[in-house]
């Protein structure tokens, strides 16, 4: 987990244990919530071409975090990610494709990649073949 | 008392080189959060005297994954802090009480079924929220599916 996500959770393994406690015919939290960068505004966002300051920015997950999701994807577990960077969405595709490849039954669990501010034209076709949502969310870039 | 104000991107503009610091805040325990990418993501926030109440100082190191702004001439904290650098505040400020967690969530439920909203997902659910949601479904006022994600 990121630590900025503690604000909401201070420890999220046991909400992950109570999951089943709390899972109900309406509710049914099957979701693991990924912060996978910051915003471009801050340069936490990882950008394929170079911000106009320089730089490429930064993700917010590794190496040990893509592992992670692929296991609990293996599991069942619904991957969510927040990504604005054109470069995280990316990283985070080519995790999700691992997981299809690993195990192609699983293309019927529906991922979901929130915001995706900037994509690159080459990764757009890569959402309806991975069955992953495009979860836009523009209302933060009006005034 | 602590007040946390939302700032729409267009809003900051009102404030000095574009977002809030710590001299253009009047009340030290006023926290101007950033509305973009999700209120739940809390991109930025400022904090006026933040290096006093939690321990920034010029020699503070920049965490991993955030920002703590730095004056160029002085070298202490602005008191903007970015992405994971927030943690240090916000890891001092208590939970909401259930009490609060479900007004929101059902004034928020009402707006969703006046726009015709039967399913959704609750994209960062946390504990309080899980028990809201169980107590509102045993009380028989659930009226949504939803699909919950655990951060």
């Amino acid at each position: 987990m990121n630590d900025w996500a503690k604000d909401r959770c201070a420890d999220p393994e046991p909400l992950l244990t109570l999951a089943d406690e709390y899972r109900s015919s309406l509710f049914d939290p099957i979701g693991r919530k990924w912060w996978g960068d910051g915003t471009p505004l801050s340069k936490t966002s990882l950008i394929v071409d170079e911000y106009v300051e320089g730089g490429h920015g930064t993700m917010s997950v590794n190496e040990t975090d893509f592992n992670r999701m692929i296991e609990e994807a293996k599991k069942g577990c619904l991957v969510r990610v927040h990504a604005m960077g054109d470069g995280t969405v990316r990283s985070i595709l080519d995790v999700i494709e691992k997981v299809r490849t690993l195990d192609p039954n699983n293309i019927s669990q529906c991922q979901q990649i929130a915001h995706c501010a900037f994509l690159r034209d080459e990764d757009i076709p890569r959402f309806r073949r991975l069955n992953v949502v495009a979860d836009f969310f523009t209302s933060y870039i009006l005034p | 008392m602590l007040f946390i104000l939302l700032a729409k991107s267009g809003q900051w503009r009102y404030f000095p080189k574009g977002h809030p610091n710590k001299s253009g805040l009047i009340l030290w325990s006023v926290i101007v959060r950033h509305y973009s990418a999700m209120i739940r993501v809390m991109v930025q926030l400022q904090i006026r005297q933040c290096s006093n109440l939690q321990g920034f100082t010029k020699d503070t190191p920049q965490p991993a994954y955030g920002y703590i702004e730095k004056d160029p001439q002085t070298g202490e904290p602005t008191g903007y802090l970015a992405e994971t650098a927030q943690q240090a505040v916000f890891s001092k400020i208590p939970m909401y009480p259930d009490e609060v967690w479900e007004r929101a969530m059902k004034r928020a439920m009402d707006n969703l079924t006046a726009w015709g909203v039967t399913a959704y997902i609750d994209a960062s659910a946390n504990e309080p929220q899980f028990r809201v949601y169980q107590k509102m479904e045993r009380e028989g006022n659930l009226n949504f599916h939803i699909s919950g994600s655990i951060p």
